[in-house]
């Protein structure tokens, strides 16, 4: 028995923090859905297996439902067994009530506790059915011990108990680990958290997981980008659990100090080792001088830097600075503008306020570069 | 910038016209509309519009006569930094501009059209205009020339009017503002006004205002989305309390079927009860039915017998006004006839009062006729007579006669010849015969044969004088003088003869006679025509005419009979006038009297017709009157055959009410029974299934809004509102990022702005000064030492003035006279015209400066312009309607009617 376990498509989802990469990593999505559906196929997988979360919202549009159906038709020899999640929960205004998911031979939604048979095993789904609750949707799975066959349970939350709390979401929809044990179930494939996680049970064997969202959500996932492919041959064996990435965009996000104005060389070969990264997150910090500035800026907006799908540069831990002394004033060859410029200077120096300190900045900054733009 | 001289062509009102400019002053002045303000208008085009410009206010260049679009051309010649340029500029019909340098007196193309335009406003360091130029494209000429239109000192509103000026110092090598920070600071200014606007508002359409706009924009849109989400989100939280509530609604209606079930089995049997309340209802009712009948008889009955007195009173009445109306008629008819007798005696009157009148008539009009008969036959006598006479004069008229201009001019002639002559026997060959006593003399005087008889002549040519035997003299001349006299002679002799003859006269006194003769003629025939017309305007013919009509019509009334009354009663002698006028006087009388008895007879005639009328109706009133009183009777008859006497039927009545009291009695009883048994166990039953009905109501409306609602829900996930919230969130991020970029930005151009601009005040400062102090000097020389302190703002625009007895308030400029604002502000364009001159020469071109200044102050003003003329080579055209004013001007002053 060979499925892949996938979840947390989140198709619709806003993205928040991305700016104009919204759009990027909503139409990445629909794209990485498809690679998991092709990948289903090419691993000779028996079905697919969707823990929730498929959608973002139930009120997603309908032509991202169509995009969605369009990818599961093209691969209508797969089964499809699809959770709804706690963004896409049952009841009214559920997205999977809508007529274009009737007559859809291949794919099953999973909307009541009945157990369902496939083949030789049997999946035992946990639907959710509001956003948030506080029950433990896993205790409607029956004990399974005395039963023939590959038992799989199918839930959606967050796993509580053993394991530390700081970590996760919270207490939302909980999972109690131990109905592995209570039930006898071979495999609990879990959907809610976004990083691909494996998990033991008592007996040591990793038998409950998460597989991350199929397409990376953010800059703080990590191991996310990816789904499982399971194989259990029989009723008791170790799963076998084999990670496949799905994701298409990758995702970075580095920090960096700058100490001087030799710190520009090195962000520049920073740059040039994030080649290739589509979604790049560039945290600095420490002190830039003042003198490098338009140097900082040009770097900043070079056409290499285009390239990627989403440069997110975050600067305010950076201060500009400006070490008030002769060596460092600068001569205009204008008196009246050296004038301007110390009484910039000055103000720079007395102002605390980081933002008032950019402007400031920028204003001489403006001051040097027209003063060049004169000369010429 | 010197002006030299300036010409215009086809410009307003001025089809061609030229001014030379004094090197110091020129005083242009003339009347109201004689083109002054033109001529600057013309200078400040030439200098600074464009030739190629379709402004309107280029179009009106064009004098306002010229039936369709003419060139408009002015030229003139200034000199600028040391250089002579001359400029031409057409415009309108044929656009144009030549700008050229004028070297040793010949003249260099340095450019034509758009490239000359542009150089120009180059050298004169000020702005080419996109439509019509204004003074705050001028540069520093805003300064220095000061239309009518705008007298003002330039302001700050377009941006800073004081960067026209040069800045630097005479005196100081180091230039305050370099072209390097002038640079820089336009640069910035440029930038900075991208976003904002010279007021320093947010500009329309800037990145910031775009961004801001979009983002409202979708944050309006976020918010109705979220609306809508959050509808839907209370759509489903009711949706969750209903159906937690559905199962108690449910339980209830259960509970209570159970409970009306059993409260059925309880209720009494009332079904004995009810019959016997029935049957005593039933009884009731029979009584009152007989009660009813019995009232319904004794009703009629009593109607019947009131009915018959009713009529029986009616029919005496109607009797009674019978006879009275027939007794009326009879009154009535009597007074008719009466009247009709009278009406037939006064008619006979007139008539006889009409054969009178018409008999009056004829005789005066009889007489009349016969007095205008001899009338008319002594005029045409009369007029007869002077016809004739008019005959006979005009017999003797002559058909054609000379005027008087032709006589007196035949005198002339005359005259003319007789001078001739005398002339031409002065200067011509002259001839006298003296006949010997044998033999004879054949003499030939210019070829021609002179008359036997004749003694004398006159030759001009030749004189031949011949005899039979002893051959022949010839005297030959040449006397042009002479001839011409001659000629002359011939000439006006011919002339008169033809004058002459054309009227069959043979002197000029006959002529004379002539003309006066026809004078007298005619005069003669005037008057008798006039004595004519006096008599009668009218013709002969039209009297004749009139004198047979009168005749006709005197014969007409001679033919008429008289009446054997009109005889006796009309006597032909005395005044027939007066008999006419009392014959109608009587008739008029007589048929007044007529009139008013056929008037009395007419309304007797109707007042009987309506009598008769009234006597008819009321006896067919009678009638039915008493056909009804028949009719009632019998009914009343069948009444009392059907129910008895009245008194019968009010004892059957009393029967009646009897048995219904009892009846009701017995009812009363049987009720009070039956409510006793149905308080108890049947309100119950009756209580719960009222209720029962109405939680079933409830329950399903319950289940209705549920349905409702989950439709609802379902059509709302279906809308997608969602992905459009995401995607627009989305973009809300991305803008709001870009905004906060473009306001850091805008936020740094302001500062540096603000701090360039600050150093240039500052640096400004420095000029401002001796440009104030200046300003001062001169002001305070104008008013007398009444005005000795002015503060300027960095803009050179004055804001207060110190008055002397006034040392700690100072005078708001805005509250200044007009004439002291006026001052002020010549003092300050006349402070800069000398600071500018340090550089080049300059001209100030002023428009009636002084129209709110005292003479006094006037005066000081033209004495301190001239010392700045001579002191800093500085020029000055005026233009006014008040040329006395200016004339203190050292320098010349043109009429722009004559000049």
């Amino acid at each position: 028995m060979k499925f892949l376990h996938t979840s947390d498509w989140q198709i619709g989802m806003k993205g928040s923090g991305l700016g104009e990469a919204g759009p990027i990593v909503r139409e990445a999505r629909i794209e990485s859905a498809q690679g998991v559906l092709s990948m289903a196929k090419a691993e000779g997988a028996d079905f697919l297996l969707l823990c929730g979360d498929i959608f973002e919202h139930n009120m997603v549009s309908q032509e991202e439902v169509k995009k969605i159906i369009r990818a599961f038709n093209e691969y209508d020899e797969i089964p499809i067994f699809l959770l709804p999640g706690n963004h896409d929960a049952l009841g009214p205004g559920c997205v999977y009530n809508r007529d274009i998911f009737r007559n859809i031979a291949h794919l099953h939604i999973l909307d009541s506790a009945e157990p369902v048979t496939v083949g030789d095993a049997v999946l035992h789904p946990c639907p959710v059915f509001a956003r948030t609750t506080r029950h433990d949707s896993t205790e409607g799975i029956p004990d399974v011990h005395e039963f023939d066959g590959v038992h799989i349970g199918v839930a959606h939350g967050s796993l509580v108990g053993r394991f530390p709390v700081a970590e996760w979401e919270g207490v939302d929809l909980p999972i109690n680990p131990s109905c592995v044990e209570r039930t006898g179930i071979d495999y609990l494939a879990l959907g809610h958290w976004h990083s691909q996680r494996i998990f033991e049970d008592r007996t040591g064997i990793l038998r409950l997981a998460y597989c991350g969202t199929h397409e990376q959500t953010e800059y703080s996932e990590d191991d996310a980008g990816c789904c499982l492919l399971v194989t259990i041959d029989e009723k008791g064996a170790t799963p076998t659990l084999r990670p496949l990435e799905s994701g298409h965009l990758k995702w970075r996000s580095v920090e960096f100090a700058m100490k001087d104005a030799s710190s520009l060389q090195e962000l520049r070969e920073l740059l040039n080792a994030l080649r290739g990264v589509d979604m790049v997150r560039l945290s600095l910090n420490g002190e830039l001088p003042l003198s490098s500035k338009d140097e900082f800026d040009k770097l900043l907006q070079s056409e290499e830097l285009k390239k990627h799908r989403n440069l997110r540069v975050e600067s305010r831990s950076m201060r500009i600075v400006e070490p008030f002394s002769e060596d460092t004033a600068v001569d205009t060859g204008d008196p009246t503008l050296n004038l301007t410029d110390a009484r910039l200077r000055q103000q720079l120096a007395d102002e605390v306020d980081p933002t008032k300190r950019m402007i400031i900045a920028e204003a001489i900054t403006r001051l040097q570069v027209f003063a060049k733009e004169a000369e010429e | 910038m010197k002006l030299h001289w300036i010409e215009v062509e086809n410009w307003r009102q001025h089809s061609s016209k030229r001014i030379d400019f004094n090197d110091r002053a020129t005083v242009i002045y003339g009347p109201n509309e004689s083109g002054k303000s033109t001529i600057f208008e013309a200078l400040s085009r030439g200098l600074f519009d464009k030739s190629s410009s379709s402004a309107d206010a280029i179009q009106r260049i064009k004098p306002r006569t010229a039936s369709r679009n003419v060139s408009s051309t002015i030229r003139m010649e200034c000199t600028l930094s040391g250089t002579r340029y001359r400029i031409e500029k057409t415009f309108n019909l044929r656009k144009g501009t030549l700008l050229q340098k004028i070297v040793g007196g010949k003249s260099i193309l340095l450019a034509q059209h758009d490239e000359a335009d542009r150089q120009l406003i180059e050298l004169l360091e000020a702005h080419l205009p996109t439509r019509a130029s204004r003074p705050s494209n001028w540069g520093a000429f805003r300064w220095l020339w000061a239309p009518q239109d705008s007298r003002e000192l330039p302001d700050n509103k377009d941006g800073d009017p004081t960067t026209c000026l040069h800045l630097e110092t005479k005196d100081s090598p180091v230039l305050l503002v370099t072209p390097k920070f002038q640079f820089v600071l336009d640069r910035t200014r440029l930038c900075w006004s991208s976003y904002f606007t010279s007021r320093g508002q947010l500009k329309k359409g800037s990145p910031i205002s775009e961004l801001d706009d979009s983002i409202q924009i979708l944050r309006s849109h976020e918010f109705e989305l979220r609306t809508k989400m959050d509808k839907v989100n209370g759509d489903m939280q009711r949706l969750e309390e209903l159906e937690q509530e559905l199962p108690k609604l449910e339980t209830k209606v259960s509970e209570t079927k159970q409970e009306f079930a059993q409260a059925r089995s309880e209720v009494v049997d009332l079904s004995s009860v009810e019959s016997e309340l029935e049957h005593a209802t039933t009884k009731v009712k029979e009584a009152e039915r007989d009660v009813s009948e019995a009232e319904t008889a004794l009703k009629q009955l009593k109607e019947s017998e009131r009915e018959v007195e009713r009529l029986q009173v009616d029919q005496k009445k109607a009797r009674d006004r019978v006879s009275h109306l027939e007794a009326l008629c009879e009154q009535v008819e009597k007074g008719y006839k009466e009247k009709q007798r009278a009406v037939e005696a006064v008619a006979t009157q007139v008539r006889q009062a009409e054969e009178l009148t018409r008999d009056a008539r004829i005789l005066w009009t009889a007489a009349d006729t016969s007095d205008k008969i001899a009338m008319v036959q002594k005029k045409i006598k009369k007029l007869t007579a002077i016809e004739k006479e008019v005959r006979l004069l005009r017999q003797q008229e002559i058909a054609v006669v000379p005027t008087s201009d032709e006589i007196v001019k035949l005198r002339k002639s005359d005259a003319r010849i007789k001078a001739l002559q005398e002339t031409l026997a002065e200067i011509g060959l002259g001839i006298a015969l003296s006949p010997g006593t044998e033999g004879s003399l054949d003499v030939m005087v210019d070829g021609e044969i002179l008359e036997a008889g004749r003694l004398s002549a006159t030759g001009i040519e030749s004189v031949r004088i011949s005899t039979p035997c002893l051959g022949h003299v010839v005297v030959k001349a040449e006397l042009e003088h002479a001839r011409d006299a001659k000629e002359d002679i011939a000439s006006l002799t011919s002339a008169m003869e033809r004058t002459l003859g054309k009227y069959g006269a043979s002197s000029i006194d006959e002529l004379q006679e002539m003309l006066t003769k026809q004078d007298e003629i005619s005069k003669a025939v005037m008057k008798l025509l006039a004595e004519a017309k006096g008599i009668d305007e009218r013709t002969l013919k039209d009297l004749n005419s009139e004198l047979k009509k009168l005749q006709r019509k005197l014969e007409g009334c001679n033919t008429q009979e008289r009446t054997p009354l009109a005889a006796q009663s009309n006597l032909t002698d005395g005044d027939l006038g007066k008999l006419v006028n009392r014959r109608e006087k009587e008739e008029t009388k007589a048929r007044t009297l007529l009139d008013e008895l056929r008037e009395q007879r007419d309304k007797a005639g109707t007042d009987w017709m309506q009598k008769k009328e009234e006597l008819a109706e009321s006896r067919a009133n009678e009638g039915h009157i008493s056909e009804n009183l028949d009719r009632v009777r019998n009914n009343e008859r069948e009444r009392i055959r059907s129910f008895g006497s009245i008194q019968h039927q009010e004892r059957i009545l009393s029967g009646a009410r009897a048995a219904l009291a009892k009846g009701k009695d017995e009812f009363e009883r049987v009720r009070r029974h039956y409510d006793d048994l149905k308080r108890g166990p049947v309100s119950r039953v009756n209580r719960l299934e009222k209720q029962l009905d109405n939680q079933e109501l409830l329950l399903r409306q319950h289940v209705s809004v549920m349905d409702h609602l989950r439709g609802a829900i379902d059509n709302a996930s279906l809308e997608g509102t969602y992905t459009e919230l995401a995607e627009t969130a989305t973009r809300l991020e991305a803008l709001e990022e870009r905004l906060e970029s473009e306001r850091m930005r805008a936020e740094s151009y302001t500062l540096l702005k603000q701090e360039l601009e600050d150093q240039y005040r500052s640096a400004l400062s420095t000029l401002v000064g001796p440009i104030r102090e200046d300003v001062v000097r001169t002001l305070s020389y104008a008013t007398g030492f009444l005005h000795e302190d002015v503060e300027l703002n960095e803009y050179l625009f004055p804001t207060r003035l110190g008055e002397r007895g006034f040392d700690d308030v100072l005078l708001e400029f805005e509250d200044a006279s007009s004439g002291l604002k006026e001052l002020l502000a010549l003092c300050i364009r006349v402070a800069i015209a000398k600071h500018l001159c340090d550089k080049d020469p300059q001209c100030l071109v002023l428009d009636d400066p002084f129209i709110h200044v005292s003479t006094d102050r006037s005066n000081k003003m033209i004495e301190s312009i001239n010392r700045a003329m001579q002191e800093h080579d500085l020029q000055l055209v005026v233009f006014t309607h008040r040329p006395m004013e200016f004339a203190g001007f050292e320098g010349g002053m043109i009429c722009i009617q004559t000049d």
